[in-house]
Order: structure tokens, then C-alpha cells, then sequence
């Protein structure tokens, strides 16, 4: 009952949280297809941006909704909201959900998870660590990678204040705040905003991203920083 | 075509006794108050006019050459559990109709056995003696037993175990089979049930108490008999083509089902004994006690090992575990509960599982015994699509769910669930299991949500600077005012959703804000991204 009020609200804009806010229409499938089985992705908050976050939370939670199987959410900060996760349509009956421990338990739980197989996405959060928490070795990710390349099936996303992976991760995508609009003055209500993310890094061929119809990063602002070919 | 084989072991108690059915005059006798009383006779013995009830001393009367056995209790059920083994073999889907006669569905098992006949021939092998059923051709236990008894009694050996004599019977339904052992009378084909019980003494109808006894005790049956005798009834055939209407006019229902008894109609149906439904145990004693827990995990492989043909034979997986341990002036036993998320009857795992389980909290003494419970289930029968994504190896989600409540704690390994609250952010965490329908994507929801990615515990605002820029809200929550001050349950408090550039931060951020009613403190419950 309570849900349905609140989304029967929410449909006719009277969204009673931030929850409710809705973004600019967006495929998630075709943000899922960014993420290729077998590789690393990061998402971090764009730092030319003029309010803190970006989005990088929801855009995963996105990416975990449009995932083709179980996902996994690597939560050592216990911070993941599954009210959140279930308005952004993660169904959370496929979802585990590891609280708790440092950044390198949580990668050598991804490590296990992967080895396990055939869990679409493994979403590790480092997004809130402090930055002496996120020293990880090299050869960590290079262990991630080894495995995801050798199962060939599940996706690993990063969320994170800075890149982490360096030349392991197959793409960075900074995110942002494009625009936030608030309705009325004193008891404003949070209207709507625009999210927008860049590609900073990329491991993939020029044609896999911009040419293939239907791959091109949606909402995609600002130039490719740096670009490998894989 | 189905069939089913019943088999049977004439004389029961004298063949457990002796080990084999003995060719001279033998009896089974056991001590009823001051007397010794005749419990069973062989055919050379009732050749004799020696019967079952008789005395011991009457007996031996009538015979002077008898060979009286003691009944040998514990001999009985060591012969009707190698019964039941040895047809187990044959057929999972078998019913114990009593400890000397065994009925088995043989349907589908013919690329795995061939025949029916093979199979009960087998059988009887199985048994170390003869197929006495497709040699003789009337009732009793007038099979040739492959050894005489009394050849190793004289010699001054013990009775080898394995000299016994089955008699099978085939049908196309379980009474007919059930008639055919003991009547001897082989294999039965299909629709000429009839036919083969034709030429049969009505008599018989006192040996099948397997079938008559649903509808009537021992004595009515004979007095049944004594009448159908003064009729002029002998033989099954001339009971089969009375007119039924007129019998149930004179005998009532259970004449009518005599009748149908020697008509060989289908009677009744196999009622396939089959693993508990609800768990299954196994326990395993300690002497001494034992500390070590390499030995109490060798102890829980073995235990676990032991399950699985079981489970196997009966295609049933378990689905929940529980390992019992009891301790050393410990009343309370210790337990350790492991659930799959996918059901299995992999043993190995099953072991696996527990042993991760005692080796994280060890017993603390020393342990009496151990009892493992399983709890049984039917094993998901689910065809995945061809297109859709394939699911997590069953094999290794519960050893990851394991190993994963080793490195965190079990409690924060699972599942969230929402619950129907109204307070904020209320969950359940629950065990991770898959559910059968897993490889649809979910459907995409129309707009994006923004998340909130939550404090925990929340943050006390006190004593920080913060520039408050909009805010929308309160919004007022409370419930559980029935319970205690200071119940977690208990809450009460104004939320606010506000755009906050915290001290020290130079680019503001959305939060969720929060006072609690009770304490007039402030709270950061979460930071919207």
C-alpha cells in the first residue's frame, strides 16, 4: 500500500523524497552494453563538476538493473540503500549483498565471486573509502582481470572517488550533475536533474564505441581523454 | 507394458533360523508361557501333520526324525533387511509387504535389468539360493533348495547365510504378482490372471492374509472357506464364475472380494516405501570423547557420505543441514545450521559445508556424539531457456556463500528484502538463493532513480558547520510507540531532503536529514547520488 501511494505520487509529481527524482530518459540496455563480460569498468565522480557525487551510485544501480543475471554488491561501507536499488528496478531476490570488511577483502571476495561464475556483475563501492584505504596493489587487479578474462562472463564495476584500476580497467566513466533544478522557494521540492558522464579512459577500438549503432555512450559530453586500442 | 515382481520367502522363520529350508522335517519352535510351541514347519514336516500352534513335545510325537530350531529373532531381521537390500537393487520403488515378502515396481527398469524374469532371477541370486517360484507349480515352500541344511549340520558346520529360497511371482499389477509367489506360480502374463489361477485350490485364499486381511481376520477367512466348501467350491476357478451379485447376497462384500481375489483382478496399489520426506538422520557416538576436530570432521564427511546414495537412489537433494554436536557436561547440544541456496546431494559439498561451519566456531569440549540432519526435499526441475544467461554453477554458490560468511559474518552475506514499514530504510537481510526463474533481465524502469547511499549509523550533525542551501520537507515518520523507551523498534522523526555544503567541502551535496523527535538531535541519514 505504502509503495503504491508513493509511486502513484511520484507518477503525478509529487514525489515526497529525492528518491522519486527522475532523470533524463535513458536506455539502460544500452548502458549495460558498455559494460563487456570479461573486463573491468570504473566509475568515478567527475571532478570538474560543481556538486559532489555526480550520480555514480545511481548510473550503477542502473547498470545492475539491466544486468542478464545475478549481481553482486560489494558494500564495505555498508552504504547501499536497497530501497534505492529496488526503485531503480534491481531485482533484489538476484542480488548479493557482501557488507562490511577493507577494500582488499572486498576485492578478494570479487576474486571468489568471479571464480564462482556466472554472476553477470560484480559491483565493488570504494566510492566513500578514504584514499589510505584505497592503496590496492597492482597485481590485485591484474588477478581481477585474469579471472574475468578466463570466465568470460561477468562484468566487474569499480565505483570510486579516482580511477583505481589504471591500464586494467577497459573504460573510466567520470559522472556528473548536468543540471539540477529546484521547484518553488522555502519548501522547495527537488524537481529534476540531468546526469552526464564522459568517457575518460578507454581500452576499446574507436568503432566499438562511437560507430556500432546502439553503443554510443548515451549522454556522453566532453572529449575522450585518453584512448587505447585494445 | 508395467510389471511387477513380488518376492517371497517361504517359511520365513525357519529359513532365517536354519540359514537355508532344510529337506528333512524341521520345525521353528518358541517358548509361549510353559510350553514350547511350533511357530513353523517345513513341507516335510507338515507332511508329517505337523502345524504351527502345535507343541513342541506333540511334535515330536508325530516325528521322531524332527529337527527343532529355535526362533532366532534377530536372524528374522537380518533376513528381511538383505530382503529388502537386494530388491533395493533392483528397484527403488519397492513396497516391504511384511519382513518375508517384498513387492517391486519393475516398470522402466527393462533397458537396466532386461527382463522381469532376469530381474527376479537375479534377485534370487542375489540371495544365494534358487528361483523356487518358475520350478514349482503349486503353492508352499515346495521349491528345491539349492543345499540340504542338515549336510553342514552333520558335518559340524555353521549353515553358510547365503542358501536361501526366494519364490518370485511377475504380474502385470501387485496383488497377481503377490499370488504368483505364493502360489508359485512364475510369471503371470497380462489379462490371463484368470486362466492362471483356474485350476488352484480355494483353499490358498488362506495363505494370501497379505491380501485378505484389509476386509477380514484369519478366522473369517477359514470360516469363509468351510463354506465354500459345503458348497461344492474347490478350486479358485469354480469361486471365480459364481455370480457375484448372488455371493454378496450370501457372503456380503468381503465374499465379493474373495472373488475378485481368484479372478486376479488388480487389487490395491504399490505403495513405494521411499527416503522421509522431511529429513533424514544420521548419528555418530564418540567413545571417548573426542576433542580433536580433524576426528569430528572425519566423522561429518562420513556421515554426510552416508546420505548420499540414499538420496541419490530416491532423487532427493537437501535444502538445510543441521549438525548436532553433543558436549561434555553440556546439556545443550551445540548445533550448526547450513542452508543451499541451491539444493543439493552432493556429499562432498554437504561435508565441506559443515566442516567450514565447525571450523569456525570449534566445539569447546569434548564431543559425545554427533547428529547430522538433512532436510529433504524434491529437486528443482527447471528447463533453462536456450537463449537466456546461465545461471550460477549450483556446485559452487554454496561453498562462495560459505566462504564468504567466513571472510565477513554470515549476517552480512545475503539478500536484502524490503519490509512493509513505513520507517525509512527499512530491510530484512535474508540468506542469497536463486530463484528458478533467473534469466530474464529485469524490466528496466522507465526513468532513472537517484539513490541514496546510506549512512550507518547515522551521522550526529552536532558540533559540525554547515551551509543549509534549499531543503524540502519535513516529512514526519514514526511507529513502534508501543513499545519500551529505547526499543531499536521505537521511532519518531522529521526528515528533510537538503542541498548542504558540509564544513570543510567546497561544492554542495544532497542529503537526507533527519531529527529524532525524542532526542531533538539532528541526523545525516544518507547521501543522495
Amino acid at each position: 500500500m505504502k509503495s503504491a501511494l508513493e509511486n502513484l505520487l511520484a507518477s503525478r509529481g509529487f514525489g515526497p523524497t529525492l528518491a522519486a527524482w527522475q532523470a533524463a530518459p535513458e536506455a539502460p540496455s544500452e548502458m549495460a552494453s558498455q559494460l563487456r563480460p570479461g573486463t573491468v569498468s570504473e566509475l568515478v565522480p567527475d571532478r570538474e563538476a560543481e556538486a559532489a557525487g555526480g550520480g555514480v551510485t545511481s548510473r550503477a544501480l542502473q547498470l545492475a538493473a539491466a544486468a542478464p543475471g545475478p549481481v553482486a554488491w560489494l558494500d564495505p561501507q555498508d552504504s547501499f540503500d536497497p530501497a534505492s536499488a529496488a526503485r531503480a528496478g534491481v531485482a533484489l531476490e538476484r542480488l548479493l549483498w557482501v557488507r562490511g570488511g577493507q577494500a582488499p577483502a572486498a576485492l578478494e571476495a570479487a576474486q571468489l565471486i568471479l571464480h564462482a561464475g556466472r554472476f553477470a556483475l560484480v559491483v565493488v563501492d570504494f566510492l566513500d573509502l578514504p584514499s589510505a584505504a584505497l592503496r590496492i596493489p597492482r597485481a590485485a587487479w591484474f588477478r581481477l582481470l585474469r579471472t574475468l578474462e578466463r570466465e568470460r562472463r561477468a562484468s566487474l564495476l569499480v565505483l570510486a572517488p579516482r580511477p583505481l584500476a589504471g591500464s586494467c580497467a577497459d573504460q573510466v566513466i567520470a559522472c556528473s550533475y548536468q543540471s539540477v533544478e529546484w521547484r518553488g522557494s522555502s519548501y522547495a521540492l527537488f524537481d529534476r536533474a540531468r546526469l552526464g558522464f564522459r568517457l575518460v579512459t578507454s581500452r576499446r577500438a574507436p568503432s566499438s564505441v562511437a560507430q556500432a549503432p546502439g553503443k554510443r555512450p548515451v549522454d556522453a559530453v566532453g572529449p575522450v581523454d585518453r584512448e587505447f586500442v585494445a | 507394458m508395467s510389471h511387477f515382481i513380488a518376492a517371497w520367502l517361504p517359511v520365513f522363520s525357519l529359513q532365517a533360523a536354519a540359514g537355508s529350508l532344510p529337506l528333512s522335517p524341521t520345525v521353528v519352535s518358541e517358548r509361549d508361557g510353559p510350553l514350547d510351541l511350533v511357530v513353523a514347519a517345513n513341507s516335510a514336516a507338515r507332511r508329517a501333520e505337523i502345524h504351527p500352534a502345535m507343541s513342541v513335545s506333540q511334535a515330536l510325537g508325530r516325528c521322531a526324525t524332527l529337527l527343532v530350531l529355535v526362533r532366532n529373532t534377530e536372524a528374522e531381521a537380518q533376513l528381511a533387511a538383505r530382503l529388502l537390500a537386494e530388491a533395493d537393487h533392483i528397484s527403488p520403488r519397492l513396497q516391504a509387504v511384511g519382513p518375508d515378502l517384498v513387492l517391486l515396481d519393475f516398470a522402466g527398469l527393462e533397458r537396466l535389468h532386461g527382463s522381469a524374469a532376469a530381474a527376479a532371477a537375479r534377485l534370487a541370486r542375489a540371495l544365494g539360493g534358487t528361483q523356487a517360484a518358475t520350478e514349482s507349480s503349486s503353492g508352499g515352500d515346495q521349491g528345491q533348495p539349492s543345499r540340504n541344511a542338515e549336510e553342514w549340520l552333520a558335518a559340524g558346520k555353521q549353515i553358510p547365510p547365503s542358501l536361501f529360497t526366494l519364490q518370485t511371482g511377475i504380474a502385470a499389477h501387485p496383488a497377481m504378482a503377490l499370488i504368483a509367489a505364493k502360489c508359485g506360480l512364475g510369471l503371470v502374463a497380462a489379462g490371463g490372471e484368470a486362466a492362471a489361477l483356474d485350476r488352484l485350490p480355494v483353499d490358498l485364499l488362506a495363505d494370501l492374509n497379505e491380501l485378505t486381511r484389509a476386509f477380514m481376520d484369519a478366522g473369517q477367512v477359514a470360516e469363509v472357506l468351510a463354506l465354500l466348501h459345503r458348497w461344492g467350491i474347490q478350486t479358485m476357478g469354480a469361486l471365480a464364475r459364481l455370480p457375484r451379485a448372488q455371493l454378496a447376497a450370501r457372503l456380503g462384500s468381503t465374499g465379493v472380494q474373495l472373488q475378485a481375489i481368484a479372478r486376479g483382478e488388480a487389487l490395491g496399489i504399490l505403495q513405494a516405501a521411499g527416503v522421509a520426506e522431511s529429513c533424514l538422520e544420521r548419528t555418530i557416538a564418540f567413545d571417548p570423547p573426542s576433542s580433536d576436530l580433524e576426528i569430528i570432521k572425519l566423522a561429518v564427511t562420513q556421515a554426510a557420505g552416508s546420505l548420499a546414495p540414499e538420496l541419490e537412489k530416491h532423487d532427493r537433494v537437501i535444502d538445510r543441514c543441521q549438525i548436532g554436536l553433543s558436549l561434555e557436561n553440556d546439556p545443550q547440544p551445540r548445533l550448526y545450521v547450513r542452508a543451499f541456496a541451491l539444493p543439493t546431494r552432493d556429499a562432498a559439498m554437504i561435508a565441506a559445508q559443515l566442516q567450514l561451519a565447525l571450523e569456525h566456531q570449534p566445539p569447546s569440549r569434548p564431543v559425545h556424539s554427533l547428529a547430522l540432519r538433512c532436510n529433504v526435499v524434491h529437486p528443482r526441475r527447471v528447463q533453462a531457456p536456450l537463449f537466456a544467461a546461465a545461471r550460477p554453477d549450483p556446485g559452487k554458490l554454496p561453498k562462495l556463500l560459505a566462504r564468504l560468511g567466513e571472510m565477513f559474518g554470515p549476517e552480512w552475506v545475503g539478500s536484502p528484502r524490503l519490509v512493509d514499514s513505513h520507517r525509512p530504510g527499512a530491510f530484512a537481510p535474508q540468506p542469497f538463493t536463486l530463484p528458478d526463474e533467473l534469466e530474464a533481465p529485469a524490466v528496466a524502469p522507465p526513468v532513472a532513480r537517484l539513490a541514496l547511499r546510506a549512512f550507518r549509523p547515522p551521522r550526529v550533525m552536532e558540533g559540525s558547520e554547515l551551509r543549509l542551501l534549499r531543503r524540502a520537507g519535513p516529512w514526519r515518520s514514526q511507529g513502534g510507540w508501543w513499545r519500551e523507551k529505547g526499543d531499536a523498534q521505537r521511532w519518531a522523526e522529521d526528515e528533510w531532503d537538503a542541498e548542504i555544503c558540509l564544513d570543510g567541502e567546497s561544492r554542495p551535496a544532497w542529503y537526507r536529514l533527519a531529527r529524532d523527535l525524542t532526542t531533538q538531535r539532528y541526523y545525516l541519514l544518507g547521501r543522495y547520488d
